[in-house]
């Protein structure tokens, strides 16, 4: 997998970085003055990788930080190749695992303690969708309660009357009962027949009564078993409700007992760090071990809880919406288990975690290349060894293992180690350049030795001795200059790092080459270079020499909001808004450019011309190889109009012969009104000669036609009706990446004069004959 | 007719009195051209075909345009080719035709938004421009698509226009050519859209063609004006007989007359 991306929040000055696109050929480098918090984006993307982040990072009001890297999937592979789809809730499936792009976040919820998920947008939109319905659902259970007490209390209520009605009902029941037993006794005693008939007739009406009192028992009870019904599911709803609210309360008291044992717990762990005795060690180790317990304990108390609160939130849930209590359980576990076996943010990420680049910080090449270092100590490992680090990755690159040294003819070895020797000079000296001597460039080279009887301790044990030589000289590593060895040790672990992993990896810089010469530090561009394929590079650079100035899309841009102030928060402009960054934080890409010019020996005796800024030199110098007008003008970029008379000054008074070419702008009529009315420029003689006003053209994109402006600086197909310079200005283009580009295409395209239409060839036809009446006139020589 | 149908055609009338409104008026027209014709026939009531003319100093500028579509939508396109026409001419520095048509596209890609990305529609206008300057007595033209013909003694002269519309293309932006052309006394100037040499009809129900559209503009080229647009009217609809009328139809004609 390959990082594309990564978005910060809330890590030392970052607050929100947005999301920040890395380079597309895997070397970015991060460039900003100093405290911009270009290292801060290093350590967000290492501790996004090893979960660490020290107290320093935390931000002043105690937000955690947050880290989302993206990464693009394996060639051929899709998310679906990574994680089961029936793992997915179905509402996702078909969404996501075709996904071959995905974003892996790290969240920190203290400071030792962070969780791993899977932030693309789909998924955790979801997820949040259902905790936002589980909460909704929690608030409604929980608003649920009194309505549910006084239901309880209305039902239980109702109940009492209602036994009271039956009991009333029941006793009324008998009373009438009595009274018919009575009446057929008393008819069956009576002799006299009137009386009897007058029982009898008695009798018919009690019986009725005894009916009509039977009936209404019947409906007294029915209704008192309905009442029964109703308070027992008040009761089971309430006791569910009351439950499920009870195991929030507990989960909260929980986990503030959880925030509290985790700050002993660091507590502990600082104290036993700092215990002095034996004796307190040993009681600081004990203490920390039983906060370490009760933590568990708690976590694990937290743990079930959860599970608890999950389930009785569905019971609840299912139990509100009528269904009857068994049921309600039975279900709300089928929904518990079904889920818990679908994946979440947190098991994605983990997954998917597993398959990320691995992330390498190299914040200090502290190791440097020994004199000599001892075979035993070597194959030990004995990381304290001096040297240990660069000698360990010297073998890996010359694939060296304990084997090798188990030779026993000495002959064979030596012929071996010799052999070895010129492979890795000659890999070396493709990346390394620069001459030590006059015309001769190093070369490395390691000897098996043995002491002699001067360390008799050592005597006979083998020992690696490591050679930097020139034609001239053989010398140690430490009679070099800091900037070699800082230069070998750097190759060595880079190199060694890519064959001891190779699966892919990000490589974090800062700063590399800080003590390197300029041209060596744009060796260490060539080793990005070519290690670019197997690893990503993310380096942090002040230098020019360690840009290039065609490949400004690597670039990313660190700097404060407000640049004075240290304390305001780091905003990072990747490629595509570069435009937006400050000429400061920018300054590298301008040196660069002045270093380029440096380079081409640009000042000379007579034909230069002053122009507008650095974007415009590159344009006119580009135009003027197209045009075949290199070996006539030598173009001098001031850094701005307002500087054109300081530059002028200076030619002036180093008595170089120069021209000023100036685009047309009223700041810059004015300047060149300030010049014609000083005193010094009549003495030059024939001032409106030296000057040439590009006519109509506010910036030099103007020089170009509306379609060579498409075709050969946008690079971009777009109706454009307004000049090139104000489309520029609209669209917050930024000049310098374009003309970077544009210089990049006329190598790559080999442009010709042929290639731009007729307005275009008419505009720089037009300056470049001036150039050349300029140039024609011996008088631009300024005596 | 039902209200909807009888809506709909008030409502096209109207687009077309709109339309008609933005076209040169024939008062402009003869102060500019004084021997000229225009044979228009829409297809429906509103035309993709648009016709344009304008002056600037000695400068006189002739441009006939076929939009993408016909009714509604070659409408709208033909109202925006006019308005940028009169905006560029008016206020643009254009030194030829093809400096003309080069800004007239960047404006049409910039109002359609038109990128090249392949599923976006590649609305555009088939157009040919003449700017005539009376004093050098020259003709400058450039065309999208289209041609001009120029009739002088009976011989007819064809400056081609690129095979690139004014719009979008498949293939990247390039200038428009410029063709530059001595103008004498009397010369015949034609420029039209294809709908004429599109139109079936005949006996065999075949397309008029280019051929036999040249030949009558040669034929033409001999009458007064006002005759050449009455025979261009009878051949057209004698050759369409009962067909449908398939596209606009646009001729547009002036004799050149020299100042002097």
């Amino acid at each position: 997998m390959k990082i594309t991306a990564f978005h910060i929040r809330n890590y030392r000055s970052i607050v929100d970085s947005g999301k920040c696109y890395l380079s597309p050929d895997y070397i970015t480098a991060l460039i900003g003055q100093n405290e911009s918090g270009k290292t801060s984006v290093l350590e967000a993307l290492k501790s996004f990788y090893d979960g660490y982040i020290s107290d320093d990072v935390l931000r002043s009001d105690l937000t955690f930080p947050e880290v989302f890297c993206y990464f693009q999937l394996d060639e051929g592979k899709v998310l679906g190749d990574y994680i089961d789809a029936g793992d997915f809730p179905e509402e996702l499936r078909k969404k996501v695992v075709s996904k071959n792009e995905i974003g892996i976040g790290r969240i920190w919820s203290d400071s030792k303690k962070s969780v791993v998920l899977l932030a693309e947008p789909e998924i955790v939109y979801y997820f949040e969708n259902q905790e936002v319905i589980k909460n909704k659902i929690a608030e409604r259970i929980v608003s649920q309660i009194p309505d549910l007490v006084k239901q309880v209390e209305t039902a239980s209520h109702s109940l009492q009357n209602l036994e009271s009605d039956a009991k009333r009902s029941r006793n009324e029941l008998n009373t009438i009962f009595a009274k018919v037993e009575e009446l057929k006794r008393n008819i069956g005693k009576a002799k006299i027949p009137d009386t009897k008939i007058t029982l009898e007739q008695e009798l018919v009406i009690a019986e009725q009564q005894l009916f009509a009192a039977e009936e209404h028992l019947k409906a007294d009870l029915a209704d008192l078993e309905n009442k029964k019904i109703h308070l027992q599911q008040c009761t089971e709803q309430f006791s569910i409700c009351r439950a499920f609210n009870e195991t929030q309360t507990d989960l909260n008291t929980l986990a503030g007992e959880l925030k509290s044992i985790a700050f002993q717990v660091q507590d502990a762990e600082h104290q036993y760090g700092i215990g002095t005795s034996d004796r307190n060690i040993r009681s600081l180790l004990k203490n920390l071990e039983q906060v370490r317990e009760k933590q568990a304990q708690l976590q694990n108390q937290f743990n079930e809880k959860t599970v608890l609160r999950s389930v009785q939130q569905r019971i609840a849930d299912y139990v509100l919406s009528g269904k009857n209590i068994k049921e309600a359980e039975h279900d709300a576990w089928k929904d518990y288990e079904a889920e818990s076996k679908l994946v979440t943010v947190d098991k994605m990420g983990a997954v998917m975690f597993k398959h990320i680049p691995m992330f390498e910080f190299f914040e200090d090449f502290s190791s440097l290349l020994p004199n000599k270092i001892d075979l035993e100590d070597l194959m030990n490992e004995n990381i304290h060894a001096e040297g240990y680090k660069a000698a360990r990755n010297f073998l890996s690159v010359a694939g060296l293992n304990a084997d090798f040294f188990r030779e026993k003819n000495h002959r064979i070895l030596k012929q071996k180690i010799e052999n070895l020797n010129s492979e890795i000079t000659i890999d070396f000296q493709d990346y390394w350049r620069q001459s030590v001597g006059k015309d001769d460039k190093i070369r490395i080279h390691f000897e098996l030795e043995h002491y002699d009887n001067s360390q008799p301790e050592k005597s006979g044990k083998p020992y690696l001795e490591f050679w930097i030589k020139d034609k001239q000289e053989r010398l140690y590593p430490k009679q070099r200059s800091r900037g070699v060895r800082w230069f070998l040790s750097f190759y060595l672990e880079l190199k060694a790092t890519a064959i001891d992993n190779p699966a892919d990896r990000v490589m974090l810089i800062d700063e590399p080459g800080l003590s390197l010469h300029a041209r060596a530090q744009e060796d260490v561009l060539k080793v990005f270079e070519d290690l670019s394929n197997n690893l990503q590079i993310i380096y942090c650079t002040h230098s020019p020499n360690l840009i290039d100035l065609n490949k400004l899309y690597r670039i990313m841009a660190v700097q404060r909001v407000r640049e004075t102030d240290e304390k305001s928060e780091t905003i990072i402009l990747d490629a595509r808004s570069l435009n937006e960054a400050s000429s400061d934080t920018l300054s590298p890409i301008y040196s660069l450019m002045g270093t380029r010019l440096n380079d081409r020996q640009f000042i000379f005796p007579k034909n230069n011309f002053i122009v507008q800024d650095a974007v415009t030199f590159h344009y006119l110098d580009a135009m003027a190889r197209i045009f075949d007008l290199t070996h006539e003008a030598h173009f001098i970029p001031a850094s701005g109009g307002e500087q054109i008379p300081v530059l002028a000054n200076i030619l002036f008074g180093w008595k170089i012969g120069f021209g000023i070419i100036a685009t047309d702008t009223p700041e810059n009529k004015e300047i060149i009104n300030y010049l014609k009315s000083t005193t010094l420029y009549p003495v030059m003689g024939e001032i409106d000669k030296k000057i040439f006003t590009l006519e109509g053209i506010a910036a030099i994109e103007d020089m170009f036609s509306t379609i060579d402006f498409k075709r050969h600086v946008l690079q971009q197909r777009v109706g454009i009706t307004v000049s090139n310079s104000s489309y520029l200005a609209d669209n917050k283009l930024s000049r310098v990446i374009l003309v970077s580009d544009f210089c990049s295409k006329m190598q790559k395209e080999n442009l010709q004069v042929k290639d731009f239409d007729e307005e275009t060839r008419a505009n720089f036809e037009k300056l470049f004959s001036y150039i050349r009446s300029f140039v024609s006139n011996i008088s631009n020589v300024t005596n | 007719m039902s209200s909807h149908e009888h809506q709909i055609s008030e409502s096209l009338k109207y687009a077309s009195y709109i339309q008609r409104a933005i076209f040169p008026s024939d008062a402009l027209l003869d102060s500019l051209f004084p021997d000229h014709f225009v044979f228009h026939k829409p297809r429906d009531f509103v035309s993709g075909d648009f016709y344009f003319a304008a002056r600037k100093n000695n400068l006189f500028v002739v441009a006939v345009g076929d939009c993408t579509g016909h009714g509604v939508p070659g409408a709208l396109m033909s109202i925006l080719g006019i308005t940028l026409l009169k905006e560029i001419i008016a206020h643009g520095n254009f030194s030829t035709a093809g400096s003309v048509l080069n800004r007239m596209r960047e404006h049409i890609m910039a109002a359609l938004q038109q990128t090249g990305e392949e599923s976006e529609q590649k609305d555009g206008i088939d157009l040919a421009l003449c700017i005539i300057d009376t004093k050098q007595n020259t003709l400058n033209f450039a065309g999208a698509v289209n041609p001009v013909y120029i009739v002088r003694n009976k011989q007819l002269h064809e400056l081609r226009g690129d095979m690139m519309p004014v719009g979008i293309g498949a293939e990247e932006e390039v200038p428009f050519t410029s063709q530059q052309f001595e103008l004498t006394e009397g010369d015949c100037l034609y420029l039209f859209s294809d709908g004429f040499a599109d139109q079936f009809g005949g006996r065999d129900g075949r397309k008029f063609k280019y051929k036999p559209f040249r030949d009558l503009m040669v034929k033409l080229s001999a009458l007064p004006m006002p005759g050449q647009k009455m025979l261009i009217e009878q051949t057209f609809d004698a050759w369409k007989g009962n067909q449908q009328q398939l596209d606009d139809v646009l001729v547009f004609g002036l004799r050149y007359h020299t100042c002097s």
